[in-house]
């Protein structure tokens, strides 16, 4: 990202293994995810770049305009949780053995920037089983950071082609992230061996490149990396971090406890993390949240948006109602397919 | 006058959703996921419109701890299904801003004021189309060269993409965005108007 390149690059080594994969001056693949979304133009391997040349300018022609932050977490330890149904295809245990393994892939790598060697400054912490199966970010109750399997496909998203979405909340001012869950949908054929068969989508490399996502990493440049944008069902590349993955995330969260935020943020470009607490935002809690409040946010004419305040202070429930009942009863099916399952 | 009809459609579709509380002034959209390249076939077959749009505003939404944004399209040139050419609709797409919150969902489709794109729709809730197979739906409508000759172009921001089965490379089905890329608006449209008749004859 734009910001990125202007944030130290950190050199790095294989946990357990003395070898320097990177230098701090070379050019580097790897990307942050950002405040302001891509174009739908843009595509980072095809450019060799993470943004266009004009991805700041293109940020503030949007409506509001908005600045390109890159995406951090602020405390050194976060927490995860497999929903405790998993799946028909892939077990509690087994999903969250592979969880754990995928983001320990992320949080074991070491960094080396001159005299400065040592682990990055993030780790994970796996809460246990939650009850939840919703994708939520709740401002008003406590909050889990889910990977939810869907085994009957999603109401949310378009079953038939995703594999699995990582959903990412954030401060908009900061770039902080408040939040991130990941949904595989279980409803295609998944597999966890290898080699993995050739009809296979392999669970392991899809949790490794979503947990890079649910970090602040983007897509990269390099054909080479866990976050390269395309996969090869049947093929386990991806559940190894290259070189470039592993400089990405040392870049986000040095050893030195800091955080490499956007210059606007602060004017060092980095902030202090804050001391290990792995809970949520406005704590835990297993269960899905009791929604409490709805809003909304207009783009477009003032016209538009005054009608909309009118309408939304006069409206009730309505059909925002119905869409909520529908995504419970959903929810509900599923649960019930797979306990008859 | 157009702008009075559009006011009236923001209006009707907010209130048809019933939004209850707290309003504010921003949306964007935005990026992390796995797709499978969608099919030709699949992407005609399993919508119910297809046509060429303008965003004109747009509403994020809490839902449950989620943000949807609902995106008010003006319909430019209905090329099949659902849709008339001169009328309205709303698309609802994963993520955006609500107040100072964002949610990034990558892959879904970006649909930013003023920018035309080929879109094709299937139905949603709420009466709002879903974009199908998400960013994967969206072709980008570009001016080309001097005589400034409309062209559709594959969205590039789709997240990490699984390309389909390679099994049987002689069963490999032609992907949307390989039969699409490039073609004029008017050759995208006839395309479009012949896979639809023969996937959605009756």
């Amino acid at each position: 990202m734009r910001a990125s390149a202007s944030l130290r690059p950190f050199a790095t080594v294989v946990l357990g293994v003395s070898v320097s994969v990177a230098t701090g001056r070379q050019a580097h693949a790897f990307c942050r995810t950002s405040t302001c979304p891509l174009p739908p133009n843009w595509d980072p391997a095809d450019a060799g770049a993470c943004v266009p040349a004009d991805f700041v300018q293109d940020c503030q022609t949007l409506s509001p305009p908005i600045s390109p932050l890159p995406l951090w977490w602020r405390n050194a330890c976060v927490s995860y949780d497999v929903q405790e149904d998993a799946s028909q295809q892939i077990p509690y245990d087994t999903a969250d053995a592979i969880a754990a393994e995928s983001f320990s892939k992320w949080t074991g790598t070491i960094c080396a920037n001159g005299s400065q060697v040592g682990r990055v400054s993030i780790d994970l912490r796996d809460f246990g089983p939650v009850e939840c199966d919703l994708v939520q970010y709740n401002e008003n109750q406590g909050n889990q950071h889910v990977i939810v399997f869907r085994d009957q496909g999603s109401p949310d998203f378009d079953s038939t082609n995703t594999l699995g979405l990582t959903t990412v909340t954030f401060d908009e001012d900061t770039g902080e992230i408040y939040d991130a869950d990941v949904e595989i949908n279980s409803s295609k054929t998944l597999s966890v061996t290898d080699p993995a068969p050739p009809d296979g989508y392999d669970f392991p490399s899809i949790m490794t490149h979503e947990a890079g996502h649910f970090l602040g990493m983007a897509h990269s440049v390099s054909t080479e990396t866990t976050m390269y944008a395309q996969y090869m069902q049947g093929t386990t590349t991806k559940r190894i971090l290259s070189a470039d993955d592993m400089a990405g995330i040392c870049t986000i969260y040095p050893p030195d406890g800091t955080r490499a935020v956007d210059p606007s943020v602060t004017a060092s470009g980095f902030i202090q993390e804050d001391a290990c607490d792995p809970t949520p935002r406005h704590g835990f809690q297993s269960q899905c949240a009791q929604p409490q409040k709805s809003s909304c946010s207009v783009a477009g004419s003032e016209a538009a948006t005054s009608s909309a305040v009118l309408l939304v202070a006069m409206s009730g429930v309505g059909t925002i109602g119905a869409v909520r009942r529908g995504r419970r009863r959903w929810a509900q099916g599923e649960r019930s397919a797979r306990r008859r399952g | 006058m157009e702008r009075t009809r559009l006011r009236a459609g923001a209006v009707a579709f907010l209130l048809a959703l019933g939004l209850a509380a707290s309003v504010s002034l921003e949306t964007h959209r935005a990026d992390a996921s796995v797709s499978i390249a969608v099919s030709w076939d699949a992407l005609v077959g399993r919508s119910t419109a297809a046509a060429v749009v303008t965003p004109i505003e747009a509403t994020a939404v809490w839902q449950e701890g989620r943000i949807f944004t609902y995106t008010h399209v003006n319909v430019d040139r209905a090329i099949a299904g659902k849709l008339v050419t001169g009328g309205d609709a709303w698309v609802r797409t994963l993520g955006g801003v609500a107040g100072k919150i964002g949610q990034i969902v990558e892959g879904e489709a970006n649909l930013s004021p003023g920018a035309q794109s080929l879109l094709f729709l299937r139905d949603g809730p709420a009466g709002a189309f879903d974009v199908t197979a998400r960013g994967q739906g969206q072709f980008g409508v570009t001016a080309d060269g001097p005589q400034g000759q409309l062209r559709v172009v594959r969205n590039r921001a789709v997240g990490m993409l699984v390309p389909q089965a390679l099994l049987s490379p002689q069963a490999v089905p032609a992907l949307a965005a390989d039969v699409l890329e490039g073609l004029t608006v008017e050759e995208a449209a006839l395309r479009v108007a012949l896979a639809w008749a023969q996937f959605h004859a009756r």
